[in-house]
Order: structure tokens, then sequence, then C-alpha cells
């Protein structure tokens, strides 16, 4: 089966309306850790974020028709998801707060900029899934290390020539540029 | 700051998360520092802990919503069989052993569809291993009904599961057919 190009939101969206499963898996493999993500972070327990997540994507699934903004895919996530473990986790009496407050709960609980982190976290993850092994592996090096190696030493564990580094630094990165574009990724 | 100098890889980053303008002149000069210091700003988000996974089951499940919210509709039914049976190979006396590592492999049919199912009995239980092909390739789009329990379709196509007893019936559940299949027995294992 031939691996398809990633696309953005929007375009995956269209093929999900038009019936295609395959888009519908797409979608859920860029966005299922996102999904999850937030449910545990507001605080459920992986059993409890599980069904969070399942009944924000069977939610997503049944009300597509309605879905006028795809590009707010994402958003549609990340804040119906929070909305839901909160109300579980109120139910599980994990956050004590007073009923009357409920939107400043939510806020605080997870507040918007984080979601929004997270929901760019999500799209650039997948790009660089989307790289090759070797790829993956330097950008990993490069940008997410806490141990801030040398070329020489990154070069060592790639396997390739010091002097090779540089061009394949910039082939990676340049590949890592155009998958972001074709995401969407702002 | 000499503006011909490529700075370190981690001063660069800094600058770039940071949003500072020190290294501004060399970067309108240098492509490779620039795409670097581009890269470094634009990945800042997922600078922080990796989203967590859930687990595979979840998002096999997730994945086969559509079939699962398709095929609650009325089906045409199609009736298949079994037309291959480890187990008719065996004599009584084997099947009556009934011990862990005990396995059994169908072959079910119905029209072009194919359905080869691994059974293996274990200390606690039984595991199931099943794979569907349509046309001779293999076939994710169906929903996978063993008795009363629902498997849906993991990586490459196979459905896995387990559970205390083998199922008596097993159906599938496609977007347009709900294929049906002869009633098993497995009644000589489970006399021990």
């Amino acid at each position: 089966m031939a691996r398809r190009e990633p696309a953005g939101t929007a375009e995956i969206w269209k093929r999900v309306i038009g019936g295609d499963s395959r888009a519908w898996g797409e979608l859920v493999d860029r966005f299922e850790p996102l999904v999850f993500t937030v449910a545990r972070r507001v605080g459920l327990e992986i059993g409890q974020a599980e069904d969070c997540a399942q009944n924000v994507w069977l939610s997503l699934y049944r009300n597509r028709k309605a879905i006028r903004d795809p590009e707010r895919i994402p958003g549609w996530l990340t804040q119906t998801t929070r909305r839901r473990a909160i109300r579980m986790a109120r139910q599980a009496d994990r956050i004590r707060t007073d009923p009357l407050s409920q939107s400043q709960a939510s806020r605080d609980v997870l507040p918007d900029q984080e979601l929004l982190r997270l929901e760019k976290q999500a799209i650039v993850e997948a790009a660089i899934d989307c790289l090759d092994p070797r790829c993956r592996k330097l950008v990993r090096a490069l940008f997410f290390s806490d141990q801030d190696k040398s070329y020489r030493q990154i070069a060592t564990e790639l396997g390739i020539k010091p002097n090779s580094l540089g061009p394949i630094r910039s082939r990676c990165l340049d590949r890592l540029r155009r998958l972001l574009e074709a995401m969407d990724y702002r | 700051m000499d503006s011909k100098k490529h700075p370190s890889r981690s001063a660069l980053i800094k600058a770039a998360r940071d949003g500072s303008t020190l290294f501004a002149s060399h970067l309108q000069g240098c492509q490779s520092c620039r795409l670097l210091f581009e890269m470094s700003r634009q990945l800042d988000a997922a600078n922080q802990e990796p989203l967590q996974q859930s687990s595979a089951v979840l998002a096999a499940r997730i994945r086969a919503i559509p079939l699962l919210q398709a095929t609650r509709r009325i089906l045409d039914r199609v009736t298949g069989r079994a037309t291959a049976d480890s187990w008719s190979q065996l004599p009584a006396m084997a099947l009556r052993d009934g011990s862990a590592g005990l396995e059994r492999r169908l072959v079910l049919q119905a029209d072009d569809v194919r359905l080869e199912l691994v059974a293996e009995r274990t200390v606690d239980d039984w595991e199931f291993v099943a794979r569907i092909y349509e046309h001779n390739k293999v076939a994710d789009q169906y929903v996978l009904k063993a008795g009363s329990r629902t498997v849906v379709p993991r990586e490459e196509g196979f459905y896995h599961w387990s559970a205390t007893r083998p199922p008596k019936t097993i159906r599938l559940l496609g977007q347009k057919l709900q294929l049906d299949f002869e009633k098993l027995s497995w009644t000589s294992a489970m006399t021990s």
C-alpha cells in the first residue's frame, strides 16, 4: 500500500467526508496523541482518558457533516476533550470547584494558550514521524536533546562522516519544512 | 559581531527561541544558519515532553469508528463455510486432550472473502489471530464479530483477541455486506 504524502487537516477532512476511511485513519494517527494528552493533563487516569478520547472521536465522526471549518478541527478536538475530561474528573472528585465557576476552572486546568501549543506540537511530531529514520534522529538530536552535543558527536551517532553532516542536515531540515507547510503548520 | 562567523548551534537555537535579533546580519547572508534558525522557532512548540500515546487497542477502535458506524445499517447477507480445518485431520483422541498449546487453523470462505483464523489454547484462555482477504488481497474494511465480541483490525489487517471460550459463531460486517459462517464446534477440546 503506497504511503500518501501528508496533507493539511482540511484536505484530509474533505476525504473523510467523501467516505475515505483511510483519511479518517490519517486524522486519528495525527491527532489521537493530542486528544489523549489533553485528557491526561486534566488529571484523568489512563482508562478514563481512553474512554474520554473514544467519546470525543465518536462525537467528531457523528457530527462530521456539521463541521464548517475543518482547519479548526485540532482546536475542536482539544476544547471538546478538555470540557469532557473536566466533567469526568469532577465526577471522579478530582477537582473540587464551585459549580458556578465552571468556565473559569476550565481555563485554569489547561489554559487556552497551552492547548494551542499542544496542537502545534501534535503537527510537529507528526511531521517528524514522516521523516526517514536518519533525518528523524538528526532532527531530534539537533532540537530536542537535553544534551548539547557537538556536530561531531551527532555525526558519530548517526554513523556518518562529520563532513557529510552539513548537507544531510540541510536536506533533512528542508524536508521537514516542506512537511510542515503541507500540513498547514503556522 | 563578525557577521560572517557562524554562531554555535546552541546559541542560534536559543536566539530563535528567545526572539533575539543578535544574529540578524549573519542570517541575512547565511542560508544554512537561517534554515536552522527558522526551524528552531517553528519547532519550539514541540520542545516539551512528547505527547502521550494511548494503547494500540484504543487507536484501532478509534480508526474503526467509520466502519463500526456503517455496520449499524441493515446489510445484505451472505453465508459462508469452512474450506479448511486443521482439526479435521486430527484423530478424535488428540482433540479430547484440550491441553494448553492446542492449536486450530481454520479457513472460512464466503464469495470472494476468505477469513484465515488461528486459535491457540493457552493455560488461561484462548488466543485468536485472524486476517481477512478479499479477492486475495488483505482486507481491513470489516468488523469481526466472534460470538458477541466485536473485534476491529489493527496494523496490517490483523485481528487479535482472546477469550475464555472459543466462539461458536463468526460474522464479518462490511460496509455493504454481512457474512455469516457456519457454526463452529469446539466441543472436543472443551471437555477437559
